[in-house]
């Protein structure tokens, strides 16, 4: 029982923050998809050419992160009850990350070491000032649950993924790539789809699919055990690593680090997608609802993903480490946070333009400020630019990784109007009215 | 139990958690002109609410996606008398919602139920 007393509307942050870090998110497609159309199918050949790295942290950094902080920002004083101290602090986070991501792709798509020591030394600055202010709101949390643990180990992956990647990055600044390069990458790729991404994804959806779309929550027993088993999924490769030193010479330690994160990876990519999909078909009100194509269609490439990643492992020809790495950021996680933004964006722009005034004065209706017409296309954009970019990594034509690339720019384009038309006052047509 | 009844004010609400359906009780409330909800959660898990005499409905927004409930509870609390009480069943407990109520001068109570599902209690503070 909750009573009354001591909550005010300062309690979540101005819609100002999320909104920019939202707002940069097509920027982060805009400049995947010039990479694709100025280099063609070479990023595409294999996951260790210097193009390769540049679109796919085009795609984590840019896009990925840009939506995934954003939501955090927003999320934590809602979710855990406790508000983030010195919030402002989050655009000069935003600013350090985007600073930091023009030196990692200027580098890495010719540029000189210095651009790659500047990006180290902004995502160095950026890492303590995203992590102080939230882990501490995250640290002493009013309300504890499985989204705020979640919230907690991604939040934690995150600082990991940094550390680990600064860490290899200081190959491109002048240094020597760290001994073992293969063994970081594993883990940098592990703690990131994993902890990172999968961790928030699972996290956020125990919140929003039964919120958004009156589908039955998952039970507590179910996401306990899948908590535990994305946890364990990530500390055992570590634990792995540490007690097989020199015991098992059968085995490369990159390889071992892969099979001791299963766990995790069929949470993510089998479990937590098929249960998902499950309550998603039995929701209260079958509603026809953009933004849960996108849902679904994002878990579906989920399910594609494991038998992927099985082959990205054991096989040699390296377009199944491309194609993973593409389904991954933008099949899986990129789908699902398009979704998420059509539905999320008009929801904050609603609570904190009009929730104010309900009962007071005549007010829009939430489902009034976004088109289902404009979210259905950039739907079809979207899986048009996951379905082509996959025949252009199996096929590794020019013609088709630039028609990927345009196809991305289509869908940042209409991300960005989408955006705008929301965020911006004024510009959304206010035809449903709550009187 | 009768104790804790006649303490209740005639549009409060009592909840209960039973390992059994306790009819004899449920009837015998009824006949005293409580109005009685009885749901069983789980098995030996019943959870029974009694409504005092003057309680209001309860107004049922669990089929509602968000924000739709939160524009329903401030649509109806907006002409809330300090005499009226306004009870609903929302999807969740609705944390975003009750800065709105204390800005408008609304005292609420919430109760979380185990479906996570929340029943929610507002007056006007005198």
């Amino acid at each position: 029982m909750q009573l009354s007393g001591g909550l005010s509307l300062d309690q979540a942050p101005v819609l100002s923050v999320p909104a920019s870090f939202f707002l940069a998110i097509p920027l982060g497609v805009f400049v995947s998809a010039c990479i694709l159309i100025a280099y063609g199918a070479l990023p595409l050949l294999s996951p260790w050419l210097p193009q390769a790295l540049a679109l796919t942290h085009a795609g984590t950094l840019g896009v990925l992160a840009m939506g995934m902080i954003g939501a955090l920002y927003q999320m934590t004083p809602v979710v855990a009850g406790t508000p983030v101290p010195y919030t402002r602090i989050a655009h000069l986070v935003q600013a350090l990350l985007l600073a930091g991501l023009a030196g990692f792709l200027w580098r890495l798509l010719g540029g000189p070491e210095s651009a790659m020591a500047w990006a180290l030394t902004c995502f160095k600055l950026a890492l303590p000032a995203f992590l102080l202010p939230l882990g501490w709101a995250l640290i002493r949390p009013a309300t504890r649950n499985e989204t705020v643990q979640g919230m907690r180990l991604a939040v934690l992956s995150l600082a990991a993924v940094t550390l680990t990647g600064v860490l290899m990055g200081g190959g491109y600044a002048g240094g020597v790539f760290a001994e073992g390069r293969v063994l970081w990458m594993q883990i940098h790729l592990t703690l990131a789809l994993l902890g990172w991404v999968g961790g928030l994804i699972m996290a956020v959806s125990w919140q929003v699919i039964p919120m958004f779309y009156l589908a039955p929550p998952a039970s507590k027993t179910t996401m306990r055990w899948l908590f535990g088993l994305l946890l364990s999924g990530l500390i055992l490769p570590l634990a792995t690593l540490y007690f097989s030193a020199g015991v098992n010479d059968h085995l490369s330690p990159s390889l071992l680090v892969a099979i001791s994160a299963l766990p995790a990876a069929t949470v993510t990519w089998l479990l937590h997608p098929m249960l998902t999909l499950r309550n998603i078909s039995q929701r209260k009100r079958k509603r026809s609802d953009g933004s849960l194509l996108f849902w679904k269609a994002g878990l579906t490439c989920a399910l594609l993903i494991t038998p992927i990643a099985m082959a990205a492992l054991l096989l040699p020809d390296p377009r199944w480490q491309v194609l993973f790495g593409w389904l991954a950021i933008w099949g899986w996680a990129g789908l699902i946070m398009h979704g998420m933004l059509s539905r999320i964006v008009p929801f904050l722009v609603w609570f904190h333009r009009y929730s104010a005034k309900v009962g007071l004065e005549p007010v829009p209706s939430m489902r009034s400020l976004l088109s289902q017409r404009r979210i259905k296309t950039g739907f079809a954009l979207h899986t048009s630019s996951v379905v082509l970019g996959v025949t252009a990594i199996l096929v590794q034509a020019d013609l088709l990784a630039q028609l990927t690339g345009l196809l991305l720019l289509a869908t940042a384009i209409s991300l960005a109007s989408m955006l705008l038309h929301v965020l911006v006052p004024g510009k959304a047509s206010v035809s449903g009215m709550i009187e | 139990m009768l104790p804790i009844l006649e303490r209740m004010p005639d549009d409060g609400i009592l909840k209960l958690t039973a390992p059994k359906r306790l009819d004899a009780f449920i009837i015998f409330l009824q006949n005293q002109g409580y109005r009685v909800h009885v749901r069983e959660w789980q098995a030996r898990v019943w959870d029974i609410e009694v409504l005092g005499v003057k309680s209001p409905e309860i107004v049922d927004l669990r089929e509602l996606e968000a924000p739709e409930p939160m524009e329903k509870v401030l649509m109806a609390c907006s002409q809330l008398d300090v005499t009226d009480r306004y009870l609903a069943r929302l999807p969740h407990v609705p944390a975003p919602l009750f800065p709105h109520l204390e800005s408008r001068g609304l005292s609420w109570c919430v109760h979380e139920e185990v479906d996570q599902s929340a029943l929610l209690l507002i007056w006007r503070a005198a």
